[in-house]
């Protein structure tokens, strides 16, 4: 299992300690850090910015999003972001994406709320494709690239009917194929990580073969649950794990004594999660986190708040029977001093990191 | 005047093949270099779907130059605004502003490759009004905790952005050209206008400008002026020159006719792929628009700006497939030589950046 870190950096939060984290996450050998995209108060609402710069700070760990929203805005904006992002990277890229979290983004964004899964499906295929090819156009339900693509539904794959010309002569490109560059470093394309939030886009997930991430909100009954429809689905399109990751978001906080773990950590997540629920939308209300949960339930079935002991318990199972193969940790939420996080974050690496490596 | 160093395209065109990881490496080597010289600011600009890889994400490349400089300005010259989602630009400006400690200045232009508009989902009719409104959108979000905008391409109802940008005032620039147009629109509305330069250098754009704006009730004294100038400076006439031959006309060739900047038609209606003769000479002998030379004779060229009461001068020193060696002296000399006079002429004029919180 590899261990990454979580940030959700809010309005107030500061970016230069969670840098600062990430510089010593990556010195300690870390696997990832991926930033949690929110439009409001409990993420950044724009996290490119905030991978570049800590792509920038650091040399070996994965960069990356845990939920960006694509079809807020034209997804071949988002496959030139992210292209970029893996140039700056030297490949260290991941995309964490989500069809959508708050009617209200949509609405703003001025998108249909029923239409973000199909968007989302059609904007993921057409990232992955023009990430890799050039001389295509794409003709779908909800996007056509270019704008003025024709033909039969689906991708168009002409060969050039003209003689060949260098681009530089051509007066212009060709307007019907349209290379998206600078490509990305990594071949075929950065990894794509679905947080997958219904179950229609986990089975949707699992047939394609894009690799899923589950978010910190579930309990570990629920983690199983998805990960098993996950499993079918992939099985049903003759898939197999070796070709996908499962990765898991969790609140995690660690500390030698168990006890200081909790106190410290569980007031922190207690005030997100109460936000949280105020907003929670139609996929998320069957969650037990969002219906309401206590402290003890929370500490006993949803966060990982403990001593090495504690957490390795209940990490096992999920390693070997849930098959998560990638977790990622959440351990720094407005509240908790940069210190203790740092500490935590030292105890994770030196510790949990080891174990769970093999 | 503040002085800004660019802008780069990020570009490896074919003549000077460059990895692009090492070109955004390069960057930041070059903005710490232009830091430590004086420079106000560093500038990236954008363009998409174009063969050299040129950059397509300005916000994103600004992030790792914010986290290796701790005082110049992050220029976006030009960020084509109706390309892109204006909230999510406002965004992605308000996270960048906080990351550099208030250094953003923000740069918005229309474009003008069909092929770019069509292949972000874009029409490119009237792509002037919808930069207007996309222009006031991110200016609004900025600027106020919740907004509202009413338009033709663009609509918010009661929309904030919770996590604010750094400066309370996030300085936007129109970046356009001469068309009599955008000159106007912007000066009605007041909006700070960044030129290219006409034919003639750019003189009696800011004069037009001014005019317009008081006529509309504006102050001429919060007006605010800025300039891109290519510049080619060495220590020796020759050398300038050799830049000018080897790098800059070139680099004219593929990126002006090629790209569609310059979209000329041949007689027989096919698109113009080579630069005609007669035109080489015209636009080499400008040296208002195209200043050259030795230090002393590029403070001549210069010279007219400083009557233009400008607030930033956009220098750029390196293109496409200009030798980053060449250009990175040009810079220096142009920092020692040229830039002292610049700032003479700041004397009472306000700073780029606006007030911090």
């Amino acid at each position: 299992m590899r261990i990454g870190l979580l940030y959700s950096l809010g309005p107030d939060d500061s970016y230069d300690a969670a840098l600062e984290q990430i510089v010593e996450a990556d010195k300690l050998g870390l696997d990832s850090v991926l930033f949690e995209e929110h439009h409001g108060e409990l993420g950044c609402p724009a996290v490119m910015p905030l991978i570049a710069a800590a792509a920038a700070r650091t040399r070996n760990i994965r960069v990356g999003s845990s939920n960006r929203q694509l079809c807020l805005e034209y997804p071949i904006n988002g496959a030139e972001d992210f292209a970029v992002l893996d140039v700056i990277s030297r490949g260290r890229v991941v995309m964490g994406v989500s069809a959508g979290e708050r009617e209200e983004d949509f609405r703003a964004a001025g998108i249909p709320w029923e239409q973000r899964e199909g968007r989302f499906r059609e904007g993921l295929e057409m990232l992955r494709t023009v990430w890799s090819q050039s001389n295509v156009s794409y003709v779908g339900e909800h996007y056509r690239f270019p704008l003025h693509a024709e033909g039969e539904p689906g991708w168009q794959r002409e060969p050039c009917k003209l003689p060949f010309v260098d681009q530089w002569r051509r007066g212009q490109i060709i307007p019907e194929h349209l290379p998206v560059l600078p490509r990305p470093v990594q071949l075929p394309h950065p990894p794509i990580w679905v947080n997958a939030t219904s179950k229609a886009v986990i089975q949707w997930a699992g047939s394609k073969g894009y690799s899923l991430l589950i978010s910190p909100l579930e309990t570990d009954e629920e983690v199983h649950e998805k990960t098993e429809l996950y499993d079918l689905a992939l099985r049903q399109a003759g898939r197999d794990r070796n070709e996908v990751d499962v990765v898991l978001c969790r609140d995690l906080f660690m500390d030698t004594d168990g006890d200081v773990a909790r106190e410290r950590a569980l007031p922190a997540l207690r005030a997100r999660i109460d936000k949280l629920r105020r907003q929670a939308n139609e996929d998320q209300s069957g969650l037990a986190v969002v219906r309401g949960m206590s402290d003890a339930d929370i500490v006993n079935q949803c966060a990982f708040y403990g001593s090495y002991d504690e957490l390795l318990e209940r990490l096992l199972p999920l390693k070997a029977e849930a098959g998560i193969n990638h977790l990622v940790c959440r351990s720094s939420l407005p509240g908790l001093d940069s210190p203790d996080v740092l500490q935590s974050i030292r105890l994770i690496a030196s510790t949990l990191h080891s174990r769970l490596q093999a | 005047m503040e002085v800004v160093l660019g802008p780069f395209g990020m570009q490896s065109p074919h003549p000077y093949r460059r990895s692009h990881a090492d070109m955004y490496e390069d960057l930041i080597t070059t903005a710490q270099k232009a830091e430590e010289l004086g420079y106000d600011g560093i500038a990236l600009t954008e363009h998409s779907f174009w063969y050299d890889g040129y950059c397509p994400s300005l916000l994103t490349a600004l992030a790792p130059v914010a986290q290796h400089t701790s005082r110049i300005k992050l220029v976006t010259g030009t960020l084509l605004i109706p390309q892109h989602d204006p909230l999510k630009v406002a965004e992605e400006a308000a996270v960048l502003d906080r990351l550099s400690h208030g250094r953003l200045v923000l740069g918005l232009g229309v474009g003008y490759r069909p092929e770019e508009f069509h292949g972000h989902g874009v029409e490119i009719g009237r792509m002037g009004a919808r930069f207007l409104e996309a222009y006031e959108v991110v200016r609004r979000a900025l600027t106020q905790e919740t907004f509202s905008f009413e338009g033709e391409f663009y609509n918010y109802k009661d929309v904030s952005l919770r996590t604010r940008p750094w400066q309370q005032e996030v300085p936007m620039w129109v970046c356009a050209g001469f068309a009599e147009w955008s000159i106007k629109a912007s000066a009605k509305r007041g909006w700070p206008y960044c030129t290219t330069g006409d034919m003639d250098g750019g003189g009696t754009i800011f004069g037009r400008y001014d005019d317009y704006a008081e006529s509309f009730g504006h102050d001429r004294k919060n007006l605010k002026h800025a300039l891109f100038r290519d510049i080619f400076i060495m220590p020796t006439e020759q050398e300038a020159d050799m830049i000018m031959e080897q790098d800059y006309w070139p680099a004219m060739n593929d990126q002006f006719f090629g790209f569609g900047f310059l979209r000329e038609k041949n007689p027989d209606g096919t698109m113009m792929t080579e630069v005609p003769p007669a035109m080489k000479e015209v636009m080499l002998s400008n040296r208002i628009a195209r200043p050259r030379g030795t230090p002393a004779m590029v403070r001549e060229h210069l010279a007219p700006i400083l009557d233009w009461n400008l607030d930033m001068l956009i220098a750029r020193m390196s293109w496409a497939n200009f030798n980053s060696e060449r250009a990175l002296q040009s810079a220096e000399v142009f920092a020692r030589e040229v830039i002292p006079m610049l700032r003479e002429s700041t004397v009472g004029k306000q700073n780029i950046g606006g007030p911090v919180k």
